[in-house]
């Protein structure tokens, strides 16, 4: 009885932090003006490494133990964190992939976009640098 | 007795061999249809398992051959597939992209690549969007481990089935065998031990009672009870057969009648001691006649006998007679024969008693009675008889036949002087004259009374030089002196009359009447003459 109470509260709190979209952001010297979902998913699961105008892209991304880089990947691709942890695995097992760069929080992040015209990052807080534009607006999901 | 060679069924006669070739047959008739039934089912089983196997390994790699396929890693997609042509159930897998270029291929060591026979699909969907192809893997199913499988399956399900309908055979064999085969084989050989007739039993086998051999056991005890009292009654039916035999036989032996039997053809068959006694032959002998004609051996005049048999033959009854047997040395014997044929086989039955005594006696006594005492010629009676036979004789015979009537002159004299012992005397004589004159044991001589004498001579004419001399003769001997018992010498005179057949009649009175005219004419003119009839 206890353990549900807590758990509940706990559910209470996180939504009510966690309650936020993501931003997929890019450098604003990056040509790239609109990014779909499903292009955003290619270019962080590695089916894709390049923008449309074909330049290479840096994609970036948090700690593998960020509790908010596991919200970005359930509110991207739906997946757990460990299935995406899996799934990377599996990649990197042939040799052939490479996933994302991790960056050590947010505020790195935004210094490697600000930086790297090709970079590719996303942001839990809309960004107001003229620096960078929001090329994807992803609505976080429902924590199951 | 049956002998051993029936005494044990050997081979495929056996019942209980038979059954079980029957039962062995049917167990592998049966296995055949279960093995052809089991291969169909077995193989259509092991397809069915081999694609499910198949389907759970795939299903196992799913998600990273779609991660592979995202990610567009051919390294990971080839990893994929060369870990499922590892797998026993498959020959070859490949992982193909929605335009036909191919991602990925493996096959099973030792099979060329290639995609034919059973095979199976499956999309490779995104593993962000269920709804995205980005590929399709094609598994080709290893067919020859199918068919194995399947084989293997239904030789194991045929063996089965074999090894149990061969367990059930025997089985079923030892059943046969201890519930029926060895109680019959126990029943016949208990049987085949009994005497017929015997009063011992079959026993039931315990548990048997109230089944079919039990029942089988009853009947056959059934058949034993009649067959005892049949045979018993055989029995005593043969002991009284035998002893009314014994009887017969002993009366057949014993008989004072002699009785033989003989076949048609007259050889003996069978005679009883009497015969042998009567026969003045031994039993040995008898036997040895053998194929002679018995009738012609041993009766004087045998055609008489054939006669008997042919009138007993066809008149069904017996016949008899008194018949003369071949004599033996001087001695002349006589038998009352009855002879009667049986009607079926035509054996001939004779029944013979010795007769000799009577015969001598009846012919003694016909003698004296047709036979002058004194004289011993016949008498008259005899005499005319005799006559009346050989006028008879002579007249079918177209022959001639001469009577002389003879008186003798004188004879009334001397039986007045010197009595009726030398009269006596004188005609006793005088018979023996006539006797000597006559000669010819077929003519006749008879005294018909007093001093009156007939004399009858066959084939003997009025003619004829033969009746001149006989009658010369018996007026020279009867005319001759007779020397009487005391010395005397008598003299009597003779007349003689003589009629001839056909000359003076052909009646026997007629002739007498003729010849006795004839005598008294030479009685008339003087003695010691003969005169003949005047023709008639």
């Amino acid at each position: 009885m206890r353990c549900r109470l807590l758990l509940l509260l706990t559910s209470l709190l996180l939504a009510g932090a966690a309650r936020a979209d993501f931003y997929v952001v890019v450098n604003a010297a990056n040509p790239e003006r609109n990014l779909s979902a499903k292009e955003a998913i290619a270019l962080y699961m590695g089916r894709s490494r390049a923008f449309t105008n074909g330049e290479i892209a840096l994609i970036l991304d948090l700690p593998r133990d960020d509790p908010r880089r596991a919200a970005f990947y359930q509110a991207l691709t739906g997946m757990s964190v460990a299935q995406v942890n899996s799934y990377w695995s599996r990649l990197m097992f042939s040799g052939q992939s490479v996933p994302p760069q991790a960056m050590a929080d947010e505020a790195a992040m935004l210094t490697a976009l600000r930086r790297n015209p090709g970079a590719l990052g996303w942001l839990s807080r809309e960004p107001v640098d003229p620096a960078l534009r929001t090329v994807l607006v992803i609505k976080e999901a429902a924590v199951r | 007795m049956t002998g051993a060679a029936v005494s044990r069924v050997r081979g495929t006669r056996s019942l209980q061999l038979r059954f079980m070739l029957l039962a062995f047959a049917s167990a592998a008739l049966l296995a055949v249809v279960a093995a052809t039934i089991a291969y169909q089912f077995g193989q259509a089983r092991a397809l069915a398992s081999s694609r499910s196997n198949v389907e759970a390994v795939v299903a196992a790699v799913e998600k990273t051959l779609s991660i592979g396929a995202f990610a567009n890693d051919p390294v990971l997609l080839q990893e994929v597939v060369s870990g499922l042509a590892r797998n026993e159930w498959v020959d070859v897998a490949e992982v193909v992209a929605p335009d036909g270029h191919r991602l990925a291929q493996a096959a099973r060591p030792g099979v060329g690549p290639g995609l034919q026979g059973s095979s199976l699909q499956r999309p490779v969907l995104s593993p962000f969007d269920g709804s995205e192809r980005l590929a399709l893997l094609r598994i080709q199913i290893n067919e020859a481990r199918v068919r194995a499988d399947a084989d293997r399956e239904a030789y194991t399900l045929a063996a089965a089935m074999a090894g149990q309908a061969a367990v059930l055979a025997i089985v079923l064999y030892l059943l046969a065998a201890r519930l029926v085969s060895r109680p019959i084989v126990r029943l016949a050989s208990a049987l085949r031990r009994m005497r017929p007739g015997a009063e011992e039993r079959l026993e039931t086998p315990p548990g048997h009672a109230h089944d079919e051999i039990g029942v089988l056991i009853a009947g056959a005890n059934s058949l034993l009870d009649s067959n005892e009292r049949a045979l018993q009654t055989e029995r005593q039916l043969r002991a009284a057969v035998e002893a009314l035999e014994a009887q017969y036989r002993q009366i057949f032996d014993a008989s004072s009648a002699g009785i033989f039997v003989v076949d048609g053809q007259g050889q003996l068959i069978n005679a009883n001691p009497t015969v042998s006694r009567l026969l003045s032959l031994s039993m040995a002998e008898l036997r040895a006649l053998g194929e002679q004609d018995f009738i012609a051996r041993v009766f004087q005049r045998p055609e008489q006998v054939r006669q008997m048999m042919a009138e007993a033959a066809q008149r069904g009854e017996a016949v008899s007679a008194d018949l003369e047997l071949v004599p033996v040395g001087e001695a002349r014997r006589w038998v009352h024969c009855l002879i009667s044929v049986q009607p079926v086989g035509g054996a001939v039955e004779g029944v013979i008693y010795d007769v000799t005594e009577r015969k001598t006696h009846e012919n003694a006594v016909r003698h004296r009675a047709e036979h002058d005492g004194l004289t011993q010629l016949k008498n008259r009676a005899a005499g005319e008889q005799t006559l009346d036979r050989l006028v008879q004789e002579a007249r079918e015979g177209d022959a001639s036949l001469s009577v002389v009537c003879i008186d003798l002159d004188g004879f009334k004299r001397i039986n007045d002087t010197h009595g009726h012992a030398a009269g006596d005397a004188v005609l006793v004589a005088c018979a023996e004259r006539m006797r000597a004159a006559v000669r010819r044991s077929s003519d006749l001589v008879a005294r018909l009374g007093g001093d009156e004498f007939l004399v009858a001579l066959r084939d003997v004419g009025p003619g004829d030089a033969v009746l001149t001399q006989v009658m010369t003769q018996l007026i020279e001997g009867l005319s001759q002196p007779i020397v009487l018992a005391s010395g005397e010498a008598v003299r009597v005179g003779v007349s003689l009359g003589v009629a001839c057949l056909p000359l003076h009649g052909d009646q026997p009175a007629v002739l007498l009447g003729a010849a006795d005219e004839a005598l008294y004419h030479v009685k008339r003119n003087g003695k010691l003459a003969f005169a003949l009839a005047l023709p008639g």
